[in-house]
C-alpha cells in the first residue's frame, strides 16, 4: 500500500473514532445527530475502500441519509429543537431542555468505547493470522453457488439463496416496523406540519424522477454487480422522503390502498417464492434449477417497492391525512 | 502536457474555493453569511474539479456522468442554501451570534 493510502486510511479511521465518539457524547441532541450523519458518510467512504460498494451505497442511503432524516425529525417534532438552542444558556429551566450525559455515563460509554476497539483489534488480529492476508474465506462456496443457480452477483447469490432465510426475516422485520409505528396511533394535523416552500417543491419535482430512474438503474444492475433491491429501496425511500417534504398530498400515503399493497409486496412475495416449492415437494427457499434468477428479478424489484414505501412510512411516523377543509387554504 | 496544466490550475482553484468555504464556515459572523460561503464552495468549486476530473476522462460520456453529478449537485445544494435560510430566518435565529446555528 502506498504513502498516500496509508495516510488516507488513517485519517478515515481516525476520523470515524472520533465523530463516534462526538455523537455519543454530544450535549445536544442536534450536534449529536449531525456528527451521527457525519459518521455514516465516513463509514460508507470506509465500506468503499474495503472493496464492498454494495455496503458503502447502503450505508450512505440507510445509514447516513435515512436514519439522519428520521432522527432529525423525531427530534423536530419533539420540540428539541427549540430547547437544545437555548440549551447554552438555560439548562434544565426549559421544559423539554435536554439532558447531557452524566459524568457516569461518560465514563461507562468511553470504556466500552475502547473495549470494543480492542475487541475489534483482536479479532481482526486473530482472523488475519488464521486466514492469513488473502484467506479463501467464503469465495468457494459462492462461486459454486453462482454456477448452479445461475445468479451473477456474488452478494445477490449470498442475499437470495445462501441467505435467503435472513433476508425474508429482514423484510418481515422492515414491515413489521411500519405496523408498530400505525399501531402507536395517527396524528392528524389541522395545518401542515411543515411550511411547504416552493423552491423545495420544484427541486422535489426534478429529483424525485431522477432518483427513480437512479433506483431503476440500480435494480438491474443487482444481478450483476454492487446494487440490487435494498438498495434501490433506499433511493425510492429518499425520493419518499423529498416529496413528503415538498408535497402535503404524500401525507395521505398510509390512506391509499395502493401504498399498503406496496407495502407487503416485498414480504409476500418473498412467502409465496418461499412457499412455491413445497408444493412440488421440496423443501421450503429452494429454487427449482434454473428459475433462481427468474425469482430473483422478480424479488427484487418487489423487495424495492416495499423498503422505499416502508422507509417513507417511517419518515413520516404517524402524520396522516391533514383534514379536507384545510386542504385548500394557503401555504404559509 | 497542456492539458495537464489545464486541469492542475482548475483542481487547485476549485480547491481553493473549498478552502475559502470551509474559512467562512468557520469565521463568517451570522448564519446567512456562512451559508453563503459555503453554497459558493458547493457550487463553484466543485464545478472546477468536475471540469478537471472530466478533461482527463478519455470517454466522452464518463466525461459527461461528472458533469451531471456536478450539475445535480449545484441543483440542490443552491436549493438547499435557500432551505437553511427560509429556515434561519423563519426560527429567527439570532443574527450574529455565533452559537446560534
Amino acid at each position: 500500500m502506498s504513502l498516500a493510502a496509508w495516510v488516507f486510511d488513517g485519517t478515515l479511521t481516525l476520523t470515524l473514532v472520533v465523530l463516534g465518539w462526538g455523537a455519543v457524547a454530544a450535549r445536544d441532541p442536534f450536534t449529536g445527530i449531525v456528527r451521527y450523519i457525519t459518521f455514516g458518510l465516513m463509514a460508507a467512504l470506509a465500506w468503499a475502500r474495503l472493496g464492498a460498494p454494495d455496503l458503502a451505497l447502503a450505508e450512505a442511503a440507510i445509514g447516513a441519509g435515512l436514519t439522519g432524516a428520521l432522527l432529525l425529525s423525531t427530534l423536530g417534532r419533539m420540540g428539541l429543537r427549540q430547547a437544545s438552542r437555548r440549551a447554552g444558556e438555560a439548562l434544565g429551566a426549559a421544559p423539554r431542555a435536554p439532558t447531557p450525559l452524566p459524568g457516569m455515563a461518560q465514563a461507562w460509554s468511553g470504556l466500552v468505547l475502547g473495549l470494543s476497539l480492542a475487541i475489534a483489534a483482536v479479532i481482526g488480529g486473530v482472523a488475519r493470522t488464521l486466514h492469513g492476508r488473502n484467506g479463501p474465506g467464503l469465495g468457494p462456496l459462492v462461486d459454486s453457488l453462482r454456477e448452479t443457480s445461475g445468479i451473477d452477483s456474488p452478494v445477490a447469490v449470498v442475499l437470495l439463496d445462501l441467505r435467503g432465510y435472513d433476508t425474508l426475516l429482514e423484510t418481515a422485520v422492515l414491515f413489521t416496523a411500519v405496523l408498530a409505528v400505525w399501531c402507536l396511533g395517527v396524528i392528524r394535523f389541522r395545518r401542515p406540519p411543515w411550511p411547504v416552500d416552493p423552491v423545495l417543491a420544484s427541486l422535489a419535482r426534478v429529483v424525485t424522477a431522477l432518483l427513480v430512474l437512479v433506483a431503476a438503474y440500480l435494480l438491474q444492475l443487482g444481478l450483476h454487480g454492487p446494487g440490487g433491491g435494498f438498495q434501490a429501496g433506499a433511493v425510492l425511500a429518499a425520493a419518499g422522503v423529498l416529496w413528503t417534504l415538498a408535497d402535503r398530498r404524500a401525507l395521505r400515503l398510509g390512506e391509499s390502498r395502493l401504498a399498503r399493497i406496496g407495502l407487503t409486496l416485498g414480504l409476500g412475495a418473498f412467502l409465496v417464492a418461499a412457499v412455491i416449492p413445497m408444493l412440488a415437494g421440496r423443501s421450503f427457499l429452494t429454487y427449482a434449477a434454473g428459475s433462481a434468477p427468474a425469482w430473483a428479478w422478480v424479488l427484487e424489484t418487489f423487495i424495492a417497492v416495499s423498503v422505499g414505501l416502508t422507509l417513507t412510512a417511517l419518515f413520516m411516523g404517524g402524520l396522516s391525512e391533514i383534514a379536507e377543509d384545510e386542504a385548500e387554504e394557503r401555504a404559509p | 502536457m497542456v492539458v495537464n496544466v489545464g486541469v492542475a490550475a482548475l483542481m487547485c482553484l476549485g480547491g481553493l474555493f473549498f478552502l475559502a468555504g470551509l474559512v467562512g464556515l468557520l469565521r463568517f459572523p451570522d448564519v446567512y453569511a456562512r451559508i453563503h460561503a459555503v453554497t459558493k464552495a458547493d457550487t463553484l468549486g466543485l464545478g472546477l474539479v468536475a471540469t478537471g476530473v472530466a478533461l482527463t476522462q478519455a470517454s466522452p460520456v464518463v466525461a459527461v456522468k461528472v458533469l451531471l453529478i456536478w450539475m445535480l449537485t449545484a441543483l440542490s445544494s443552491g436549493a438547499a442554501g435557500h432551505l437553511l435560510c427560509r429556515a434561519a430566518y423563519l426560527e429567527e435565529v439570532d443574527n450574529g451570534r455565533r452559537e446560534a446555528l
